[in-house]
């Protein structure tokens, strides 16, 4: 693993929805980021003694995209950031991850920030790519733009029926038995696949533990693990995901991750939502 | 090159007085592509136990106002990972390597120095002796000073290297603690770990930490750790190796001249990976503007200092 340090500059901070489209130049990260990889940011401000992770939304040649949410003082100074400023990044931390070629994507709100790389890097190699995005709202279904560029099949859906079908992201995905009545009624496109295909998610606990519930343990699935952190090379060990084997253990999201599989993962013992 | 820097601290010669502060440094390794090692003295790896620790429930980590709480729990590999997978790793290494040693009774203690004592790879040892001591009701092993002049004379008689001691900065009576040790055997004292502390998600009505409780460090416990490192020094004049927010070489030179002989580098690093390298470049411009030999003149040197 190959990681820098680099003096990004902003090129572009566009709003989206509640959220900051970040385009960076970074020519060292953007040459070494894959898919599911992220950076630590620094707050462009005094008094910020942890860097921010944030997980790289695309990356082009020379340039990386951040899809920041203003959640916090820190994440709302990076969301600020004007064109022409510099950011101090570090990375780009975690593991790769050969995504099965028969996967789906799930995304919960700004979730769809941590594998819009992978779904994008799947479909411009032509690889057949459908994601299932869900949030509360319509106005948490982010990066409309950059989905509608991309040759993938996205079924919206929300709890509260604003944008795309009524429900949780979890009940609509395709090829998954318990969701298949539902997907009947719903007319979803034809062509599916057989069930059983591979789950790639990023969003809230809240989703975890509802994919936990329709998938059981047998599925095939992975999930994205965004945690509290400080060091993102596996020195510090604050990142700890709860896993089963051996009981009682822990790995670091930076070092094993943040894609774990799903199965590895003691859900009950989870830290709380950051 | 460092010439001017060098220094000697706890029966080891450092090529600078940086020292990466256990716990933030890893197994010596995870660093390497981010921070320039050879601005670094010495690595202080990962508190090592007989067995390995699995550390305490996330949330692990919390920022506070110029700091930060960490309760990661001491999780680690265990000694015999530790010497059968990580330590081979550290050959290339540039520095001095410390192994730091966590235990939960005197006799474990003492099993992993006698451990390590074999390793070519470790140049010294420290022990963490914040740990709860499950022979005296979970007391820490530094709150009782008889006890802990016993544990470090038990790990001195098999470490077979230099040996450091990495004090709690919430005692009664830090100088009687420092001599405890140094009446055991220390041959440096590490001034001083973590302060206790904890942070409240008033939202959520919650701890942020999992544990609940955790340790202090970064530029808050600063101030306090200095006013420990001057009393010590001014007390028993040992060699000390100072800890906590040394995040600048203003930071580093303050404790030098309060008396420490190094500087542990820890919370900083997250933020700032470059900050060894800007520290022992700010230290050797410092040296050479007020005209000094070397950086060792100057420990404990405070001008209109306290009788």
């Amino acid at each position: 693993m190959t990681y820098v340090r680099e003096i990004a500059t902003v090129i572009a901070n566009d709003a989206d929805g509640d959220a900051r489209m970040l385009r960076l130049g970074a020519l060292r990260i953007a040459a070494a980021a894959r898919p599911f990889q992220f950076v630590l940011a620094k707050v462009p401000a005094a008094g910020f003694m942890l860097r921010r992770p944030l997980s790289i939304f695309d990356a082009g040649d020379e340039e990386i995209e951040l899809l920041i949410r203003p959640v916090s003082e820190g994440t709302g100074r990076l969301c600020r950031l004007a064109p022409g400023e510099s950011c101090d990044l570090t990375g780009p931390f975690g593991r790769e991850f050969d995504v099965p070629e028969d996967s789906v994507f799930v995304a919960g709100g700004i979730g769809v920030a941590g594998i819009f790389f992978a779904l994008a890097t799947a479909a411009r190699s032509g690889r057949k790519a459908a994601l299932v995005y869900g949030a509360r709202t319509g106005a948490q279904l982010y990066a409309g733009r950059q989905l509608g560029d991309l040759a993938v099949d996205v079924t919206s859906v929300t709890e509260d029926g604003s944008s795309g079908l009524k429900g949780l992201a979890a009940d609509f995905i395709p090829g998954i038995p318990s969701a298949e009545t539902k997907l009947m009624s719903r007319a979803l496109k034809e062509d599916l696949p057989p069930y059983r295909r591979a789950v790639i998610a990023c969003g809230p606990r809240a989703m975890y533990v509802a994919l936990h519930k329709i998938l059981g343990d047998d599925a095939r699935w992975y999930a994205l693990m965004e945690e509290r952190m400080a060091c993102g090379v596996g020195a510090c060990r604050s990142c700890a995901v709860p896993v089963r084997e051996p009981a009682g253990s822990y790995v670091a999201a930076c070092e094993e991750g943040p894609l774990v599989d799903a199965a590895a993962v003691d859900w009950g013992r989870l830290g709380e939502e950051i | 090159m460092n010439a001017e820097i060098k220094v000697e601290a706890g029966g080891l010669e450092l090529a600078t007085p940086v020292v990466l502060a256990s716990g933030c440094a890893g197994y010596g390794d995870e660093w390497l592509e981010l921070v320039d090692l050879d601005a670094v003295g010495a690595v202080v790896l990962k508190g090592v136990s007989l067995e390995p620790w699995p550390g305490n429930a996330p949330p692990r980590i919390a920022e506070a106002p110029a700091g930060v709480i960490n309760a990661v729990g001491l999780e680690n590999v265990g000694l015999d990972t530790l010497v059968r997978e990580k330590l081979p790793a550290l050959d290339g290494l540039p520095c001095k390597v410390v192994a730091n040693v966590v235990g939960r009774s005197r006799d474990e203690y003492r099993d992993v120095c006698s451990a390590l004592a074999a390793e070519r790879r470790v140049d010294a040892l420290e022990l963490n002796v914040s740990c709860p001591n499950v022979e005296a009701r979970g007391m820490a092993f530094c709150a009782d000073a008889e006890g802990l002049r016993d544990l470090v004379a038990d790990c001195r008689d098999v470490a077979g290297k230099p040996l450091w001691v990495k004090l709690a900065p919430m005692v009664t009576d830090i100088v009687a603690v420092a001599r405890a040790a140094l009446d055991g055997g220390a041959d440096a004292l590490t001034i001083a770990n973590t302060v206790p502390a904890m942070a409240v998600n008033v939202e959520a009505r919650r701890a942020v930490l999992g544990n609940v409780y955790g340790g202090l460090s970064g530029p808050a416990i600063r101030p306090i750790n200095l006013r420990l490192v001057h009393v010590v020094y001014k007390e028993t004049g040992a060699d000390l190796i100072a800890s906590g927010g040394v995040d600048g070489w203003r930071a580093a030179a303050a404790y030098i001249l309060a008396g420490a002989r190094a500087v542990q580098v820890g919370t900083a690093l997250f933020d700032n990976p470059g900050a060894p390298a800007e520290i022992v470049a700010g230290l050797k411009e410092y040296v050479k503007r007020e005209m000094f030999d070397g950086l060792s003149f100057l420990v404990g040197k405070l001008r209109g200092d306290r009788k």
